[in-house]
């Protein structure tokens, strides 16, 4: 027996070991993820029939409630708009219902995100799989969610006479657009909600206020009527970025192309992308320091 | 000569909720079956932990050859509202196992944790027993290079646990590589091929089992 560990202490590495923590370069973070995402792929597939299964498993009608929810709710603002408001436009229904559904998934994966290593704590610690996993098996259930609603617009496409035409592409691209920049942001923010717990209730104002100052209720052409094309103040409204996604939702379901300047379309093709790298690679760098914080 | 398949070597890893770990210079090697003992908050967990990549040293590495797996508590990542079934899968595919291996490996999963009668029930229906006898079956399945356990070999009924155990000496004979963090000292008495006795977050001492539990029970007064 000996007082101290052995064999004597080297701080020599075998080659023949793997390091448990091999450091990732600043510029290959965004591909670490995507590569671990793909490794645990089947693991993933389980951790999103899981999530899908507790939303809706005890329920009576399972998981008809996520065309349900959005059916009801659209027959509201049908109510409250055509019927009661007598509103001209017969499509504002469904445009409200397509911002509801591109802003909920925007929502939902950012304060997931910005949460996941903090609401899966009991497992992180007791489990030694890629820690992206967490936030990736949320984005992937909400996208799924997200999609099945959007199946509510079909009825409303029938009664305006609105036939599917080629824009639809821009439909998987916006919730494509939303997506990534949702994940990106909360990445960036996740290990320091760790530490400061406080980032989370910031982010769920933040999506609270900013149902109200994004194109749900309203959409970009009121905005450009209002505030005139060339007004900066266009330029300030454009820097949320899922005013163009939502507005490609809305007008992929209506069969037209929105009208939006050149440098507003290449910063909201841009953002996604940034968001996604910044927040790997702040996500790869610090997210492990963070776990015995836990 | 046996290759070396775990090295843990650290110098001041700390981790502020549970026990720091300091200069802890460790080789493990394939085949081998390492007990921790050590009294409650001496790190015994962290550094299986540590080993498991779970927690990143402040300082020093962890390398590993092969791959590895943590059981540690009882249905950890298992789904109350799935089915026993639903949750080999999860579970299989948390410790890092692909689909086809364990579509292949259920029907002997299942019979190994003798839940014929209640796999495709509800995991929320399961007593804590068998909820520990689903979990060391689908973790010990697959038989992995390296098997970290912590404090779970206790559970279940006397036939269950002697078969877990069965199933760890069959694991040491096909040379894959245990640590096992236990308060059972008589089960590390007989599976283990040496002991490490941890205290304040350090290795105290480290050798054959009889010798390190002899130190424990001498630091214990």
């Amino acid at each position: 027996m000996s007082d101290t560990a052995q064999p004597p202490r080297s701080d020599e590495r075998s080659p023949s070991l793997e390091n448990l923590h091999p450091k990732v370069s600043v510029f290959s973070a965004p591909l670490h993820i995507r590569k671990n995402l793909s490794k645990h792929r089947y693991l993933l597939d389980n951790m999103v029939s899981r999530n899908l299964n507790q939303r809706y498993d005890k329920a009576l009608l399972g998981y008809l409630w996520t065309f349900l929810e959005p059916a009801l709710l659209a027959s509201v603002y049908y109510i409250l708009f055509i019927i009661i408001a007598n509103y001209d436009d017969k499509s504002y229904p469904m445009l409200i219902l397509l911002g509801v559904i591109g802003w909920g998934l925007f929502a939902r994966i950012l304060n997931s995100t910005v949460s996941s290593l903090v609401t899966n704590a009991g497992m992180i610690k007791q489990t030694g799989f890629p820690l992206e996993i967490y936030s990736a098996a949320e984005c992937k259930t909400n996208l799924v969610i997200s999609s099945i609603s959007l199946l509510t617009i079909i009825p409303f496409m029938f009664y305006l006479d609105l036939a599917p035409t080629v824009h639809l592409w821009m439909m998987p691209v916006a919730m494509f657009m939303l997506y990534l920049s949702a994940w990106g942001i909360g990445l960036m923010v996740a290990s320091a909600n760790v530490v400061f717990p406080d980032v989370a209730h910031a982010f769920r104002f933040i999506t609270r206020a900013g149902f109200f100052v994004s194109p749900v209720m309203w959409t970009y052409e009121m905005l450009i009527e209002r505030a005139g094309a060339d007004s900066s103040y266009i330029d300030i409204a454009m820097l949320n970025p899922v005013v163009i996604p939502l507005t490609m939702m809305k007008h992929s379901a209506q069969g037209t192309i929105p009208d939006f300047a050149y440098h507003h379309i290449i910063y909201a093709a841009v953002f996604p992308i940034l968001a996604y790298i910044f927040g790997s690679i702040i996500f790869t760098a610090t997210s492990r320091g963070v776990v015995k914080r836990l | 000569m046996k290759r070396m398949l775990l090295s843990s070597i650290g110098k001041s890893t700390k981790y502020p909720q549970t026990c720091g770990l300091s200069d802890i210079s460790l080789t493990i090697n394939k085949g081998e079956i390492i007990g921790i003992i050590g009294r409650n908050g001496s790190g015994k967990s962290t550094l299986l932990r540590t080993m498991a990549g779970i927690y990143k040293p402040d300082n020093g590495w962890v390398g590993i050859n092969g791959q590895i797996s943590l059981l540690a508590g009882v249905g950890v990542g298992m789904n109350k509202d799935l089915t026993g079934r639903e949750n080999i899968h999860l579970y299989g595919s948390m410790l890092g196992h692909e689909r086809e291996v364990m579509d292949s490996m259920m029907d002997e999963i299942i019979t190994f944790s003798e839940l014929e009668g209640f796999i495709d029930e509800p995991f929320r229906t399961y007593s804590s027993g068998m909820k520990a006898r689903l979990g060391i079956s689908v973790a010990t399945a697959v038989q992995p290079d390296i098997l970290l356990i912590d404090e779970v070999l206790g559970v279940g009924d006397p036939g269950f646990k002697k078969k877990s155990q069965q199933r760890i000496r069959d694991m040491m004979e096909n040379s894959n590589t245990v640590v096992l963090v236990s308060h059972s000292f008589g089960l590390l008495k007989e599976i283990c091929s040496r002991m490490i006795m941890m205290e304040r977050g350090k290795i105290k001492c480290i050798g054959i089992p009889e010798e390190v539990i002899a130190a424990y029970h001498e630091a214990e007064g």
